[in-house]
């Protein structure tokens, strides 16, 4: 799945981010290190900056997203749809909506991961382990949605240099894990220098093998917003596999349900 | 007199020594006979438990889910079941039709994720099947059972249950991959305890109506096998041709494939193979018991070497002193081995009645084989082991009795 990063138009400091939920947790470091405006920087930025920046504008208070997720295997492609709802840092919720999913959400809370299934009485509640857990047979696992802390709260990140990616120019960083728990111990992710996308991203276990690759396929200015729109995402661990992440609507700063992100809600 | 008559009078003349010589080939016998009776109750143990949970006599399923299978293939199954289990059933060579969903889920629990095994059944059919209360521990099939709200019905094997903690009564909530590898979940209650012969099912499986696993998973009115029974009459490539040539008409027969279990490669192959191994091993036994009776004639040509002259001198040939001698080692093997052969029937007896629990040892080794197994004695291998035991002492003896004709007889009697 991509990150997906929506900037504004500089506005003052009225500059914000949102990401989709899952880019939230897999990618939100990486992505959302270099919110910025298009042509706002003459020189290189000092990642401290980069990351001010980054923090200042990386949550939306509120967001409406609209999906499709297509994993390819061994066996042919499987499509889903969703609608994401996020708010702020915190909380996401998912709704499928493709036939065989609907009704089934996940819900990430600020420290933990529940899924609702129609057939299930009970809510699962994922931890531990149990988070890598592959979200629907994607490369993308649950442990990616995990996390609420801060990029610097989390991760060394150092400015490797500058790069092409696809012809684009990008910086390119190294993040280095300061805690054992997190998904990734190391990331090398390139992000495009004036648009302040991730292009793209490895992820390193903590032996130093590459665990998983992302790429961005396509960047859309959506509402003054720069956004990945099309993403792929392949699980080196996994063989025969990948998975395109596909953003089609977005809707920020939308009016949410209330409680929508209670347990309570969950299962209504 | 009889040479026959000389010899078993010889035999009894140092009972002590002779005693020896039928203890060694007694032993070999006895463990040969335990040996074999053992090779053939894990084979009818394996046979029934392959018949009753893995392949049937007769087995369909689609041609590709074998080379898939570690990938739980669910898309890779048999549609149209309820079709196609009544057009099967309705054959001469069929006397059961067992449909059946298998597939793998999980159950999370605090920080663990604990895998498991679920098994969808007809229950109606699987009656006619096997006799499911033979293995129900406690409580009452699923059919059997109404839980409150959504809860979903489900007997668990033992080992299973203590390992995730359940009593009957209790919830448990699966987490499984959907036939179009999506992800469901759903509630099942436990309504009883389950004790599958196989450690390994006992450990890992749970069964629950077979419609309520096709919801679970999303896969309508398909399975991933359809296991038969034969009539009695039919031999399985008898019904599987038959069964073939039914399922022949079928909209999708050409992804289905058709075996006899004897074709299906399972652990019964592989103790097959072990059986023959352990034909090399009773030779070896036998010959390691031949040892006694060798030494024990070297020592009585030798003992009896004034006598062999005595017998030479009054005009018997070298070969009716062979025949002398070799009539004596065959006594003794024959008695060992009759001996061994009847001992081993009297070891054998209480473990085929109560049987011979190894569940400990095993655990949940995934080998189709059950925990307690119960030997079975068959006229053929006693015959053979009677046969195979007298034989093989009679060879390893022969070149000690071509000894007797070194003796000469003025040299016997002088007593050099």
């Amino acid at each position: 799945m991509k990150p997906i990063i929506f900037y504004t138009e500089p506005q003052g400091s009225a500059m914000r981010r949102v990401l989709t939920p899952v880019v939230l947790t897999l990618f939100a470091i990486g992505v959302t290190l270099f919110p910025g405006t298009v042509g706002a920087q003459t020189a290189t930025p000092t990642v401290a900056e980069i990351i001010a920046r980054w923090e200042k504008n990386t949550i939306f208070d509120t967001a409406r997203m609209e999906a499709e997720m297509v994993v390819h295997d061994r066996f042919g492609e499987k499509h889903t749809t969703m609608v994401i709802y996020s708010q702020g840092r915190e909380h996401t919720l998912i709704e499928y909506t493709s036939r065989e999913e609907r009704g089934q959400k996940v819900l990430r809370t600020a420290d933990e991961i529940y899924l609702y299934y129609p057939d299930a009485v009970e809510l699962i509640r994922l931890q531990g382990a149990a988070l890598r857990q592959s979200m629907l047979g994607s490369d993308i696992s649950y442990e990616d949605m995990s996390g609420n802390k801060t990029i610097l709260e989390t991760y060394d990140v150092t400015l490797l240099g500058e790069d092409q990616v696809d012809g684009r120019p990008t910086y390119q960083l190294e993040l280095t894990a300061r805690e054992r728990n997190v998904a990734y111990p190391r990331q090398i992710i390139w992000v495009d220098r004036e648009r302040y996308v991730m292009l793209k991203s490895d992820m390193y276990s903590l032996s130093g093998r590459k665990i998983k690759e992302l790429t961005v396929d396509r960047v859309q200015q959506i509402d003054g917003f720069w956004l990945g729109t099309e993403q792929t995402i392949n699980d080196t661990l996994k063989s025969n596999s990948f998975t395109e992440f596909t953003t089609t609507k977005v809707e920020i700063n939308a009016r949410l349900p209330r409680g929508i992100f209670s347990l309570e809600e969950l299962s209504w | 007199m009889k040479l026959i008559t000389v010899a078993w009078r010889n035999v009894g003349r140092n009972r002590r020594r002779t005693a020896l010589s039928l203890g060694a080939i007694a032993v070999a016998a006895l463990s040969i006979v335990f040996l074999f009776a053992y090779i053939a109750g894990m084979k009818a143990d394996i046979v029934s438990n392959l018949i009753n949970y893995y392949t049937g006599e007769v087995r369909l399923r689609h041609k590709d889910f074998e080379a898939f299978e570690r990938f739980n293939p669910l898309h890779l199954r048999v549609q149209d079941a309820a079709e196609t289990v009544q057009a099967l059933s309705a054959l001469d060579e069929v006397s059961a039709v067992s449909p059946r969903l298998s597939f793998p889920g999980a159950i999370f629990r605090d920080e663990q994720t604990l895998g498991l095994q679920g098994l969808g059944l007809d229950f109606d059919r699987e009656r006619a099947y096997q006799d499911l209360s033979a293995i129900l521990l406690s409580g009452t099939l699923p059919d059997e059972a109404t839980p409150e709200g959504r809860r979903i019905p489900a007997a668990v094997g033992r080992a299973l249950a203590d390992r995730l903690d359940l009593e009957i009564g209790d919830d448990f909530t699966v987490l499984a991959t959907t036939m179009s590898r999506g992800n469901n979940a759903m509630t099942f209650e436990v309504t009883g305890l389950l004790e599958f012969p196989v450690g390994s099912l006992n450990g890992t499986t749970f069964i629950a109506p077979l419609q309520d696993i096709q919801r679970l998973v999303r896969m309508d009115d398909a399975v991933t096998d359809i296991l038969i029974k034969s009539t009695p009459g039919y031999t399985p490539e008898e019904t599987a041709i038959a069964v073939a040539a039914a399922t022949a008409r079928l909209p999708a027969a050409k992804d289905l494939i058709t075996e006899p279990w004897t074709e299906i490669d399972t652990a019964y192959s592989m103790v097959s193979i072990a059986e023959t191994v352990y034909g090399f091993v009773a030779l070896f036994f036998f010959v390691l018991g031949s040892t006694v009776i060798i030494n024990t004639i070297v020592m009585t040509i030798f003992e009896r070497k004034q006598e062999i002259g005595t017998l030479a001198a009054m005009g018997m040939a070298p070969r009716e002193l062979q025949r002398l001698f070799f009539y004596e080692a065959g006594i003794m093997s024959f008695l060992g081995s009759a001996l061994g052969v009847l001992a081993g029937m009297a070891v054998v007896y209480p473990f085929s009645v109560y049987g011979l629990d190894l569940r400990a040892a095993m655990g949940d080794i995934d080998f189709q084989m059950s925990g307690i197994i119960y030997p079975q004695i068959t006229l053929g291998s006693t015959v053979l082991v009677l046969v195979y035991s007298t034989v093989v002492a009679l060879v390893a003896a022969y070149p000690a009795v071509r000894k007797v004709t070194k003796v000469e007889p003025v040299e016997a009697l002088r007593g050099t």
